[in-house]
C-alpha cells in the first residue's frame, strides 16, 4: 500500500519538453489510469515513476519519501509491460522468481509465493515451459505473476493489453479489475484505449502533449469534460461538436449555430456556466450521441429537432445514425426499434441538460 | 510486503552514483586501449613509410619521422630508374587489379541480381534446391577447385591473364551475389510484381523497370562486398597468374619477399598502404554498407 | 513455342549461372575428388588408385604438422575472437557518444587484404626492429619478442594477426544481436533488481545463441581457409613451423608436382567444411520453417 505524489515534474528529451509541470496525487489503493494518445507523455511519466527514466525538474514521492534518485529495484514497485518482456531463455518459473532471487529471498519463501500466485493466475501448470511456448494471454499472466510475487506497494502497467486480440483483451481486463479488488494495491495504468480506462479506473488522468488535461472519476470525465480534447477523446462514437456564438438575448442565454440562414437560437438556460461568456463570444456546443432520442416528456430541458438521416449503421442492439444538424454532421445513438429511413425526416429531441459548452478560442469548458 | 527504509535509501543512492562514474571511466579506458590496438598497425605502417631507412634503423616502431619523406611511396608505386630495374613496383599491377575488378564485379552483381529475382519472385520446381546449391558455393574452400580451374584456364588459353582472373572471380562471386540479392528480394512484397504482371509486363521488363530501380541499397552492398573481396584476393591471383598479369596483392607479396640488396621496410610499408587504400577508402566512405554486407551474408535469411 | 518461352523464362534466366555453378563448383570438386583417387603427380592420370593418396597424406609428417597447427590456430582464433568480439559489443552497447567512430576503428581491419595485414604485422613483429626494439627502447632491456622467427611460436603470430583482422567482425555481429533485444526486457530486469552484469550474463547472452552459432561457423570457415595471411606473415615458416593445410595443398599442387596428394588434402579441407556447414545450414532452415 502506498501513496504516490508527482510534483511539478518536467522532463525533456533533447530540445523537446515531453512532460510539463505534471502534478498528480494518488491515494493509497487507487487505480489511476493515465489516458492519452501516442506521444502524450504517459509512458514517459510511468517510466519516471518506475525509476527507469531520470527526472529533470520536480519530484516523485512514494509514501512521502522522495525517490528521484532511487533505483527501480529499491522503489518497491512492479511493472507489467506491453510486450510482456519475459526472459526468453528462462522457464516460466525462473521468470517469475527472478526478482525474488535477486533480492536473496529464502528458498521457502520463494516457493510459497510462487505457489500462491501461480495458482491465483492459473499458470501453475505452465511453470516448466519457456515463453516461446505460451500463448499471448498466458504470457501476460506470467508477466503479471512476475509482478505479483514481488508484493510491491505500487503496480505499474504499461499498455499491457495492447498486444492481445479483442476477446482476450476483455478477459484480461476483467482479471486485472478483480486483481485490484482482491489486493487493493495502488495501481498506475497507462493506456490509449478509453474503454479500458473507463472500466478499470477509480480516477482517470487524461494527458495530451505533456500536460494532464483533466483528472477525475470516469463519470466526471465523461459527463463534464473540461476541454474539447477530453470531450472528444472519451466516448465512442465521438461527441458532437457544433461551432457557433453565444448570445445574451435579453435575459435568455442561447447558442446560435454558425452559418445559419434561419434565425436559430438554442436556449442555454438549463446549463450552469462556470463563467458566463460574453455576448457574441465564439463557443462550441457539444452533446453526446446518446443524448438524441425520441421525445420524452420526463426530460425537463429538451430541444425538439427534425432530423434527416444521411447514414444508418446497425450495431446490433442499437443504431448509429448520422444526421445533418445546422450545417454539421452529427451522430446519434437510437434504439433499434425506431423506424429510420435514409432521407426521411424524423422527430427527435436533444437532452439539453447533458450538454457541454466550450470556449472556441481556449477550447476549455465554460 | 516491504516498506521503504529511508536511511538505507540515502546510503544506497550515494554509493551507486560513485560506482557508476567509476565504471564509466573503466569503460572508456578499455575501449580506448582496444582502439589503440586496432589502430597501431595502420599508424606504424604509415609513419614507417614516411621515414628514411636510416631513421628506421635508429629509432623504433613508434618514433615519428624527423622529416617526412615520400620517396618510399614513389619507389613502391613506380620503382626507381636505372639500377633497380629488376625490382617489383606496384603501378602496373594496380591497373591490373582495376582491369580485373571492374568487369568481375559488374558481371557477378548483374547475374546475382537476376538470379535472386528469378528465385524469389518466380517460383518454380526445385527453386529451393537451386538456391541451396548456390548458397553452398559460398562456403567451399577454394583449394578444392584450384587444380581443375588451373587446367581449365590453360585449356581456354587464358591462364596467366587478367581475363582468366575475371572469369574466376565472376564465377565464384556468383554464390555471394545471388545470396545477397535473394535475401533482399525476399523481403520485397510479391504484390508489386503481381501488379506489374497484371499491367502486362513480362519477366525481363519487371526486372529492369520495377525491381532494379528499387535495388539501390543491395546493389551498393553487393558491389562493395565484391570489390573488397576481389581486390583483396591473393589465392586466385597467385595460383592463376604470375609475372605481368598479376593483381596487386600478388605484386605486394612478391615485393615484400624479394629484395635484391637491403630490406627496405619503408618501401614495403608504402606498398602495403597503397595496396590497401582502395578498400580502406571504400570502407571509410561507405562503411555502413560494408557492414550490411558482412551481416547480410552471415545472418542468413 | 512463345508461350513455353514465357513460362520458362525464369528458369532460362537462371540457367547460365546455375550451369556455371554446377560446373565450376560441383563439377570441379568432383574432379578434384577423383584425382585424389589416382596416382597423379605432375599431370593428371585417370587410372583409379583407390584411397592410397589418403594413406600417403595421413602418414605425411608435414601434413600432420599442418593439421596440428590448424587445430591450435583454430581453437585460439575462435576463442579469442569471440571473447574480444563479445566484450567489445557489450561495451559499445552502453550508449556511448563515440560509438560510431569506435565501431569504424574496430572493424576497419576487415577491409584490408590478408596480404596487407600480414605485411604490416610482419613488420610489427620483426624480431630486431619491431615490438622488441620498441620495448627495449622504452626501458625493458631484457624484453624479447622473436616469435616470428621462433619455430615454436610462429603459429601464434598468425593468431595475433588473424584476431586483429577478424575480431571486429564478431563485435559487429554481436552488437547487432544485442541491439535486437527488446528494451522492455532490460527494464523488467532492472525492476527485478538485477545488476547490469547479471542482466547481460543471465538474460541477454543466453538470447544470443543464434549469433554465437553463426559466429563460430564463420570463424571456423575463415580458419580452415587460412592461406593469404600465412603466406604474407611467415610463408609457413620458419621452415614449416607455421604451415597450414591450405599452404600445404598449394605447395604440393604447384611446386612439388604432387597433384594427387594435393587433391587429397583439398578434399580433406572440403569435407571438414562440409561437416561444419551442412548441419548448421540444416538447423537454420529448420528453425526458419518452425518460425514461419
Amino acid at each position: 500500500m502506498a501513496t504516490l505524489k508527482v510534483s511539478n515534474l518536467t522532463k525533456n528529451f533533447g530540445n523537446t519538453q515531453v512532460l510539463k509541470q505534471i502534478n498528480l496525487d494518488v491515494s493509497d489503493g487507487e487505480f489511476i489510469v493515465l489516458l492519452g494518445p501516442s506521444g502524450c507523455g504517459k509512458s514517459t511519466l510511468l517510466n519516471i515513476i518506475a525509476g527507469l527514466e531520470s527526472v529533470d525538474e520536480g519530484e516523485i514521492l512514494i509514501d512521502e519519501y522522495e525517490v528521484n534518485r532511487v533505483e527501480p529495484k529499491d522503489r518497491n514497485i512492479a511493472m507489467v509491460f506491453q510486450s510482456y518482456a519475459l526472459y526468453p531463455a528462462m522457464t516460466v518459473r525462473n521468470n517469475v522468481i527472478f526478482g525474488l532471487k535477486q533480492r536473496k529471498v529464502s528458498k521457502e519463501q520463494i516457493e510459497k509465493s510462487l505457489k500462491h500466485f501461480s495458482k491465483m493466475l492459473q499458470i501453475d501448470q505452465l511453470l516448466d515451459r519457456k515463453p516461446a511456448q505460451l500463448s499471448g494471454g498466458q504470457r501476460q499472466r506470467v508477466a503479471m505473476g512476475r509482478a505479483l510475487v514481488r508484493e510491491p506497494q505500487i503496480f505499474l502497467f504499461d499498455e499491457p493489453l495492447s498486444n492481445l486480440d479483442a476477446k482476450l483483451r476483455v478477459e484480461m481486463r476483467h482479471e486485472i479489475n478483480k486483481l485490484h479488488e482482491k489486493l487493493g494495491t495502488t495501481m498506475v495504468y497507462v493506456t490509449h484505449d478509453q474503454v479500458e480506462a473507463m472500466s478499470l479506473a477509480t480516477r482517470i488522468a487524461v494527458m495530451n502533449e505533456g500536460i494532464i488535461q483533466q483528472i477525475g472519476t470516469p463519470q466526471e470525465i465523461y459527463d463534464k469534460p473540461n476541454s474539447v480534447f477530453v470531450a472528444d477523446f472519451i466516448g465512442s462514437p465521438a461527441i458532437n461538436l457544433i461551432e457557433g456564438t453565444f448570445s445574451k438575448d435579453g435575459n435568455a442565454p442561447c447558442f446560435i449555430p454558425e452559418q445559419q440562414n434561419d434565425d436559430v437560437k438554442i436556449s442555454l438556460s438549463g446549463y450552469s456556466f462556470d463563467s458566463e461568456p460574453k455576448d457574441g463570444q465564439e463557443i462550441i456546443f457539444a452533446f453526446r450521441p446518446e443524448h438524441i432520442n425520441l421525445p420524452d416528456a420526463s426530460i425537463k430541458s429538451q430541444l425538439s429537432v427534425e432530423l434527416k438521416p444521411s447514414l444508418i449503421e446497425l450495431t446490433g442492439y442499437e443504431k448509429e445514425v448520422s444526421f445533418e444538424f445546422y450545417g454539421n454532421e452529427i451522430t446519434g445513438r437510437l434504439p433499434r426499434h425506431i423506424d429510420t429511413e435514409l432521407g426521411k425526416t424524423i422527430s427527435l429531441s436533444l437532452d439539453l441538460s447533458e450538454i457541454s459548452i466550450f470556449d472556441r478560442a481556449s477550447t476549455m469548458r465554460i | 510486503m516491504q516498506t521503504l527504509d529511508f536511511q538505507k535509501m540515502e546510503n544506497i543512492e550515494r554509493s551507486t552514483s560513485r560506482k557508476k562514474t567509476f565504471y564509466r571511466w573503466l569503460l572508456f579506458i578499455t575501449l580506448g586501449i582496444f582502439a589503440l590496438f586496432y589502430l597501431a598497425p595502420l599508424y606504424v605502417m604509415i609513419i614507417t613509410s614516411l621515414k628514411s631507412m636510416e631513421e628506421i634503423r635508429q629509432g623504433n616502431l613508434m618514433t615519428l619521422p624527423g622529416e617526412i619523406i615520400f620517396d618510399s611511396w614513389k619507389t613502391a608505386w613506380s620503382g626507381r630508374e636505372g639500377i633497380d630495374a629488376g625490382n617489383v613496383f606496384l603501378r602496373p599491377f594496380f591497373w591490373n587489379s582495376i582491369k580485373m575488378v571492374v568487369p568481375a564485379v559488374a558481371i557477378s552483381t548483374f547475374f546475382g541480381a537476376l538470379n535472386g529475382y528469378a528465385l524469389t519472385k518466380w517460383r518454380f520446381r526445385g527453386d529451393n534446391l537451386v538456391f541451396l546449391l548456390f548458397l553452398f558455393g559460398c562456403f567451399i574452400p577454394y583449394q578444392a577447385i584450384l587444380l581443375p580451374m588451373a587446367r581449365t584456364l590453360g585449356l581456354l588459353g587464358i591462364s596467366n591473364s587478367i581475363s582468366g582472373l575475371v572469369l574466376v572471380h565472376s564465377v565464384y562471386g556468383l554464390s555471394f551475389t545471388t545470396l545477397f540479392f535473394r535475401n533482399y528480394y525476399i523481403s520485397i512484397p510479391d504484390e508489386m510484381i503481381k501488379a506489374a504482371r497484371i499491367d502486362g509486363a513480362g519477366f525481363f521488363k519487371i526486372f529492369f523497370k520495377v525491381l532494379l530501380p528499387i535495388s539501390a541499397p543491395i546493389i551498393v552492398v553487393t558491389v562493395i562486398w565484391q570489390f573488397t573481396n576481389i581486390w583483396n584476393d591473393f589465392l586466385f591471383g597467385s595460383s592463376f597468374s604470375f609475372g605481368e598479369a598479376a593483381p596487386i596483392q600478388v605484386a605486394l607479396n612478391n615485393m615484400v619477399l624479394t629484395s635484391t640488396s637491403v630490406k627496405e621496410y619503408n618501401v614495403d610499408m608504402a606498398a602495403a598502404f597503397i595496396a590497401g587504400i582502395p578498400t580502406l577508402l571504400v570502407y571509410v566512405l561507405a562503411g555502413k554498407y560494408f557492414i550490411r554486407g558482412l551481416t547480410a551474408g552471415s545472418v542468413k535469411g | 513455342m512463345f508461350y513455353w518461352l514465357q513460362k520458362n523464362l525464369p528458369k532460362i534466366a537462371i540457367a547460365p549461372s546455375f550451369a556455371v555453378i554446377l560446373w565450376f563448383v560441383y563439377g570441379f570438386v568432383l574432379w578434384t575428388f577423383y584425382i585424389s583417387l589416382t596416382k597423379s603427380k605432375m599431370l593428371p592420370r585417370y587410372e583409379f588408385w583407390g584411397i592410397e593418396q589418403y594413406f600417403r597424406l595421413w602418414s605425411n609428417p608435414r601434413w600432420f604438422n599442418a593439421v596440428d597447427n590448424l587445430l591450435i590456430f583454430t581453437v585460439l582464433f575462435v576463442a579469442i575472437c569471440l571473447l574480444i568480439g563479445i566484450t567489445l559489443s557489450i561495451l559499445l552497447d552502453q550508449k556511448i557518444r563515440a560509438e560510431g567512430f569506435l565501431r569504424t576503428v574496430y572493424l576497419y581491419p576487415m577491409a584490408l587484404s590478408f596480404i596487407v595485414t600480414g605485411t604490416a604485422w610482419k613488420w610489427m613483429l620483426n624480431p630486431s626492429m619491431g615490438i622488441e626494439k620498441l620495448f627495449t627502447d622504452w626501458g625493458f632491456t631484457d624484453f624479447t619478442f622473436d616469435w616470428l622467427v621462433n619455430r615454436d611460436m610462429s603459429i601464434y603470430t598468425i593468431v595475433i594477426a588473424a584476431v586483429w583482422q577478424s575480431s571486429g567482425f564478431i563485435m559487429a555481429l554481436f552488437l547487432a544481436g544485442l541491439r535486437s533485444v527488446d528494451d522492455e526486457i532490460v527494464k523488467a530486469a532492472k525492476i527485478d533488481g538485477a545488476s547490469l552484469y547479471s542482466i547481460y550474463i543471465t538474460i541477454i547472452l543466453p538470447m544470443m545463441r543464434p549469433v554465437f552459432m553463426s559466429s563460430i561457423v564463420i570463424l571456423l570457415h575463415i580458419s580452415i581457409k587460412s592461406y593469404d595471411l600465412v603466406i604474407a606473415l611467415t610463408a609457413g615458416g620458419p621452415g614449416i613451423s607455421s604451415d597450414m593445410p591450405a599452404v600445404f595443398m598449394t605447395q604440393m599442387a604447384f611446386h612439388r608436382s604432387e597433384i594427387g596428394l594435393a587433391s587429397a588434402s583439398a578434399v580433406m579441407m572440403f569435407l571438414t567444411v562440409l561437416a561444419i556447414v551442412v548441419p548448421y545450414l540444416y538447423s537454420e532452415l529448420r528453425r526458419q520453417d518452425a518460425n514461419t
